[in-house]
């Protein structure tokens, strides 16, 4: 009884979905939706009774993480939810999606396996970036619970200190400023096309890579190992498209997010990135590596900048801002996010490659952590998607395919092999039980 | 440590074939090693379907009880007997027949839907005999049509499931079997209204059916006009 009297004198909290959030419950489907995986690979085993404990303790310094997903009239929104977070054993085919039961408890999942934590995210809670900081929090809060030394900074937070309003903001509205709107005008990209895995199944490769042998690789390029990475991806995507029977002269693009946090002060939790599109026009003629190397380098030097981010960035609140679209009422901006989002969004590009790069870790979290790891789900047109994340000297290229064919993923590897690159690779790919 | 010799990629352990091609790790110092350490466990997450199957059988079978009961009931208090309302629930049975099966199986195939509702049919059939005064017409009339209709279905089917029957042989097929269905519906009538075997309008409806059959029953032997017909009508 006094359990009911307090639920109605305290009102939940809530917030607005931000900019880029907004697409993602509209495009959820029960095959794909906006996922990523971020994990940590421990020197020792994982105890989930501590890690459990870690967890409860570290969401308190997230309220804004403890939320669910709820629809209003005009629209989608995160309510405040107390229920207790729970810990799960990590499984093989990770990333399955949400179900429409589960997005009305917490938005992320915490999975632990024999040496590993790891976090799944529903992009409408934050980014890349924002759950790295989630999983670094949660992990110190973890060793300090075992017992070992693990201060604060470098992107782990006090979980003894309050949380900051500046950490939930939607910091696409409060940065644009409108001086010019800009949206790339691009075509239809090429998409890779195979036979879909049967039950929604997941499959990951992934490489691990000597850090500094690409970084010399990429330097005698004169780029920068994102731009590397993207060029030899995108090369590769090229020739399978001139030589795997396609047929078709479609540009070759791929999306790679940028973390817009590097261009302004804000200490937002919450989505804040964009996302360049560089690629090739087959149409022209004929590609080498090194002029794919070349065009991806200049491509990113003219848009990964504050002043053409923030004309990106206006493209995108615009809408928004519409007094007509936020008078829709949800199901009618559903249709027509949907539409635009078919026409402007992933249909745009082959494949994304997201790279978290090096992951920086408070003091004495080094000596406990062997690698962290990072995945992309599934989407909707691109069964191949990429990403990478860099711990010490371990860089670790991972693929997600929702197909079977590995075409893809082998000739980027060969690629990098041939290039005097070591990769070692491991999947989770379902091995029959021999007797 | 392993590498692929197709690939050239360093292996992993928990890797019994490469990832990336199939080829698979034949190393006499290193075999496979079931139980080292694996990225991700073998634990299985389960996928649910969005579509509750079991859960869209059991709304199907309110919503067509509901009514099947509602008329047993008004039936029953009106006229103080189940005469009319028998028509009614039987002809929602048969439509619960024809819908329900297809949700509940986990892998419905054509057999398993379609035999239930030659058996539902040929029930409602002897449910409406039974209610008239003379239901005699059931066994010399209905169960012959039904047991032809249906004979020829099935026959069908198991031909064309089996690709026993393909390609341009299907409509050959599917024409004959109208055919016969034609000719013999006519003698069943015939045998109840004048007691022989005797055709009549039937033959105008085989003898096109036969001959549409014949023509493409040649197209589906002949490579060569199946050519020319692609070479002529080609979008």
């Amino acid at each position: 009884m006094s359990r009911h009297k307090k639920k109605t004198t305290q009102p939940k909290e809530w917030y607005r979905l931000d900019n880029a959030a907004k697409i993602y419950p509209v495009i959820m489907r029960s095959r794909h939706g906006g996922y990523f995986r971020l994990a940590v690979l421990l020197h020792e085993p994982v105890d989930p009774a501590i890690l459990q404990q870690a967890l409860e303790a570290t969401l308190k310094r997230f309220p804004f993480f403890a939320v669910r997903l709820r629809r209003g009239l005009f629209w989608y929104y995160l309510e405040s939810y107390d229920g207790k977070p729970m810990i799960e054993p990590d499984v093989q085919n990770p990333m399955r999606p949400w179900t429409r039961k589960e997005i009305k408890k917490y938005l992320f999942r915490v999975r632990y396996d024999q040496r590993r934590i790891s976090v799944e995210f529903f992009h409408a809670l934050t980014d890349g970036n924002g759950g790295l900081v989630f999983l670094k929090t949660l992990t110190a809060a973890y060793l300090r619970l075992r017992g070992r030394f693990c201060g604060i900074g470098a992107g782990a937070l006090d979980i003894n200190r309050p949380a900051d309003s500046g950490e939930m903001e939607d910091a696409y509205k409060r940065y644009s400023d409108f001086r010019v709107v800009h949206r790339p005008r691009e075509t239809k990209a090429f998409h890779l096309q195979g036979t879909i895995m049967p039950g929604h199944w997941l499959q990951i490769i992934s490489g691990v890579l000597p850090l500094d042998r690409v970084k010399s690789v990429a330097r005698s390029y004169g780029i920068s190992v994102t731009e590397f990475l993207a060029g030899v991806y995108l090369y590769q995507l090229y020739r399978i498209q001139q030589q795997g029977g396609y047929n078709t002269l479609a540009p070759v693009r791929l999306s790679i997010p940028v973390n817009v946090r590097r261009f302004y002060p804000s200490k937002t939790l919450r989505n804040f990135s964009l996302y360049v599109n560089p690629g090739i026009l087959p149409a022209f003629g004929t590609y080498t590596l090194e002029e794919i190397f070349g065009l991806v380098h200049h491509f990113m030097r003219y848009t990964v900048n504050e002043k053409y981010l923030n004309a990106l960035m206006c493209a995108n609140v615009g809408p928004e801002q519409s007094i007509w679209l936020r008078l829709a009422p949800l199901p009618l901006k559903n249709m027509v996010m949907r539409l635009v989002y078919h026409f402007v969004g992933e249909s745009r590009f082959t494949s994304s490659l997201s790279n978290l790069g090096p992951v920086d870790m408070p003091e004495g979290m080094a000596e406990a952590v062997e690698r962290f790891e990072f995945l992309l789900g599934p989407s909707r047109y691109n069964p191949v998607n990429c990403a990478v994340v860099s711990t010490g000297n371990q860089l670790l290229v991972s693929f997600s395919s929702t197909m079977i064919e590995t075409d893809a993923q082998r000739a980027f590897f060969k690629e990098l092999v041939r290039m005097g690159i070591p990769v070692r690779v491991e999947s989770n790919t379902l091995y029959p039980e021999v007797d | 440590m392993s590498y692929c010799v197709n690939c050239g990629v360093e292996l992993d352990r928990s890797e019994k074939a490469c990832p990336l091609c199939g080829v698979e790790v034949l190393n006499p110092r290193q075999p496979y090693d079931d139980q080292a350490p694996r990225p991700y466990p073998k634990r299985l997450d389960p996928i649910y379907a969005r579509i509750n199957r079991r859960f869209t059988a059991a709304i199907l079978s309110i919503a067509a009880a509901f009514p099947a009961v509602l008329c047993l009931a008004i039936n029953f208090i009106l006229d103080g007997g189940l005469t009319w309302s028998f028509y009614v629930a039987g002809a929602l049975a048969v439509v619960w027949v024809f819908v329900v099966p297809y949700f509940l199986y986990a892998k419905p195939t054509i057999l398993k839907i379609f035999l239930p509702d030659v058996l539902a049919v040929s029930l409602y059939l002897l449910l409406i005999s039974k209610l008239q005064a003379d239901g005699s017409w059931f066994l010399t009339l209905a169960m012959p049509m039904v047991i032809l209709t249906c004979g020829l279905i099935l026959l069908n089917i198991v031909l064309i499931d089996a690709g026993t029957i393909y390609g341009f042989a299907i409509p050959a097929s599917i024409l004959i079997s109208a055919g016969i269905l034609t000719v013999g519906v006519e003698l069943i009538i015939n045998l109840e209204l004048i007691g022989r075997l005797q055709l009549g309008w039937s033959l105008y409806v085989l003898i096109p059916t036969l001959a549409v059959a014949a023509f493409f029953l040649t197209v589906a032997r002949r490579q060569s006009i199946r050519e020319e017909i692609r070479k002529r009508l080609h979008l």
